[in-house]
């Protein structure tokens, strides 16, 4: 799991959205530190754009900040914080009319950033040589957005099945034969080249 | 590319892993994460306004002016690393806590019963964050907004129609940035020259300049700058603004942000972040002097360095009665604490971030390298102190001498008599509780103390009618 880990003793999610209900906005600031990195990469991952991933992430915590009356806790808040980010990803998207993939991301030297957390599977990667890895990433970019983000749910976020069925907005069978298609499409771009 | 099958390869990788490298290395690319935060706490706040009905008043107000971010990976780390010492530092609260005990009595004799109440006074300020008055016998506030703009005001809450200064076309204001801070010069009457501290727009820098005001009002045009600090990320950024009692102007920096002051910034001796700054606005150099008595004229820091070792002193205070400067500095995990700079004894470090409150924040810090706060409390009792005043007045005997502060998100208003902030030995007693988010306190020409309430309010500190 990335993006979402918080210290022993920091109020639980759970807590902090029964605060940010009652108009503790303060509560609802530490939901989107604690939350915005993921946010970002769901974001990036669907809009491949440094701009429009930062917009769809703004976006993200405006929108689930007035959805709050109707989110329902045993979702999980990280699952259902990435359905939103997928939907005003996609939104920005459209808005914005670029096209799906661009360029690495834009490295900024302004502005308020944090610099990103370590990623688990970069470990996995050991190993791998420089090519393998250029063939792994390129043959990911090619990939649809659908197949892009099944893959992060369960293996950037590690989410189980029903998180990330809930995530995804489809039935909880479907996650693992679309998880499955993903990777043997992943599997054939970099046979492919 | 196409790549070949070998054993170990990527083909012959498990789908599991393969998932898992190909969205990391993609995912890698991203080296920042922008902090929204800001952002989307403003745009919360705009539609409070734009679409009341759909926010209760609790809700209205916006984003605190020193909010922390949750702990990082790395200070989460730390605060794994640090439970080995936590025995130590248990013993250290009860130690101190013994200490307090045996030397309350004082304080809650002295305090006993006397409990404040706030008479709202006016109210519709668009996320005030200050209230002070300019010392020229004219009976007149100055209630400071976030947004950028500075409007005078009548004791009884009439608001000029004109602002003193409107700057809001070149503040960034969210979260903790803003206009934060203004001190008047001592001799404003004569002169008409007043100090700002604010978050430019653009690239979040915090700027100190001084503006000149021609018969209430000040010419946008006419700003010039002291100091134009860059800020690493979007929160801790100080912005308290007061003249000590030598007539030099003190800056309240913060650390520059993040959490755990990932820089260093706080004991870093070559940065102006973290610090209580003091500058010379009447030299003869430009854009300011330094003073002779800086604690670190003679070397050791920039000179323009008074004390180091601040997190973020969102409110300080001079006493007017002894010139003893009361530093409320906002903690990161664990401590709020008030810190007490006397008249004349700069060069001190007030710990961050070596020290947290009364504890070592990294392990195996100097304790004795630091002044200790003069009153500190945990994460139980608050989570962002409101450095306040002594209360120099006379309509309100009983508060003579008690030094008023409070905290954010509870709300609790402490007294603590001011001989023994000074002496290191001082209790805190609470004295009331303000509806509302508290976001600094203030004094008017004689010496009445009022409460700024970031929903909009300017409060009256009064002693509760027994």
């Amino acid at each position: 799991m990335t993006g979402t880990t918080f210290a022993p003793g920091e109020p639980a999610d759970a807590t902090l959205v029964e605060a940010a209900r009652r108009g503790d906005l303060y509560a609802w600031e530490r939901l989107v530190r604690r939350h915005q990195e993921a946010v970002h990469r769901v974001s990036w991952l669907v809009v491949r754009d440094s701009d429009l991933a930062e917009a769809a992430t703004l976006s993200t915590f405006v929108r689930a900040y007035r959805a709050l009356p109707s989110y329902e806790q045993e979702l999980g808040m990280l699952p259902w914080l990435i359905r939103i980010a997928a939907g005003e990803s996609r939104q920005q998207r459209r808005e914005s009319g670029r096209p799906t993939r661009s360029s690495r991301p834009v490295e900024r030297d302004q502005g308020p950033h944090f610099p990103a957390t370590a990623l688990p599977g970069l470990a996995q990667a050991v190993g791998l040589s420089l090519l393998e890895r250029q063939a792994v990433s390129e043959a990911f970019d090619r990939l649809g957005e659908e197949d892009r983000l099944v893959i992060a749910t369960r293996y950037l976020f590690g989410l189980s099945r029903s998180d990330a069925a809930n995530a995804l907005s489809m039935a909880s069978g479907l996650v693992e034969d679309n998880l499955s298609s993903a990777l043997v499409r992943l599997r054939a771009r970099m046979a492919a080249g | 590319m196409a790549v070949e099958s070998r054993p170990g390869s990527l083909s012959g990788m498990p789908d599991d892993r393969l998932g898992a490298v190909a969205v990391a290395l993609t995912v890698s690319e991203l080296k920042l994460t922008p902090d929204v935060a800001p952002l989307v706490m403003d745009r919360i706040h705009r539609d409070a306004v734009a679409y009341p009905e759909q926010f209760d008043r609790r809700s209205i107000a916006p984003s605190p002016p020193p909010p922390e971010p949750p702990p990082s990976g790395r200070s989460a780390q730390r605060i794994i690393g640090r439970l080995a010492v936590i025995g130590v530092i248990l013993a250290i609260i009860v130690a101190l806590v013994v200490f307090a005990a045996s030397a309350s009595a004082t304080a809650a004799d002295d305090l006993e019963g006397l409990r404040v109440d706030f008479v709202e006074i006016t109210s519709g300020y668009d996320r005030p964050v200050l209230v002070t008055a300019a010392g020229d016998d004219s009976g007149t506030l100055y209630v400071v907004e976030q947004p950028g703009r500075i409007w005078p005001m009548t004791l009884d809450g009439l608001r000029a129609e004109t602002p003193l200064l409107d700057l809001s076309d070149d503040v960034s204001a969210s979260g903790e940035r803003g206009l934060l801070g203004l001190a008047f010069h001592p001799a404003f009457a004569e002169n008409g020259r007043f100090f700002v501290d604010y978050t430019r727009a653009g690239d979040g820098a915090t700027v100190v300049s001084e503006f000149v005001a021609i018969d209430g009002n000040a010419d946008r045009a006419g700003e010039r700058e002291l100091l134009v600090i860059e800020q690493p990320f979007a929160n801790h950024n100080g912005g308290g603004l007061d003249f000590d009692a030598a007539g030099k102007l003190l800056v309240g920096t913060g650390d520059g942000g993040s959490g755990g002051d990932p820089l260093g910034s706080g004991q870093d001796s070559t940065s102006l972040l973290g610090k209580l700054l003091r500058l010379d606005v009447d030299a003869d150099q430009q854009p300011y002097g330094i003073p002779a008595d800086n604690g670190f004229a003679g070397g050791g820091a920039r000179p323009e360095i008074h004390a180091i070792g601040l997190r973020n002193p969102w409110r300080f205070s001079v006493d007017p009665v002894g010139g003893h400067i009361y530093i409320g500095d906002v903690g990161q995990d664990r401590f709020e604490e008030v810190s007490v700079l006397p008249e004349g004894a700069g060069g001190q470090s007030f710990g961050w971030n070596e020290v947290e409150g009364p504890a070592c924040f990294n392990d195996g810090c100097d304790l004795t390298a630091h002044t200790p706060p003069a009153l500190s409390y945990g994460r139980d009792e608050g989570c962002t102190v409101i450095g306040g005043h002594v209360y120099r007045g006379t309509a309100q005997p009983a508060l003579e001498g008690v030094y008023i502060f409070g905290d954010y998100c509870t709300g609790t208003i402490w007294g603590a008599l001011v001989d023994e902030l000074v002496a290191g030995s001082a209790v805190r007693v609470p004295i009331g509780t303000i509806d509302g988010r508290l976001v600094s306190f203030g004094a008017d020409e004689a010496g009445e103390l009022y409460a700024v309430e970031q929903g909009g309010r300017i409060l009256h500190v009064v002693t509760e009618a027994s």
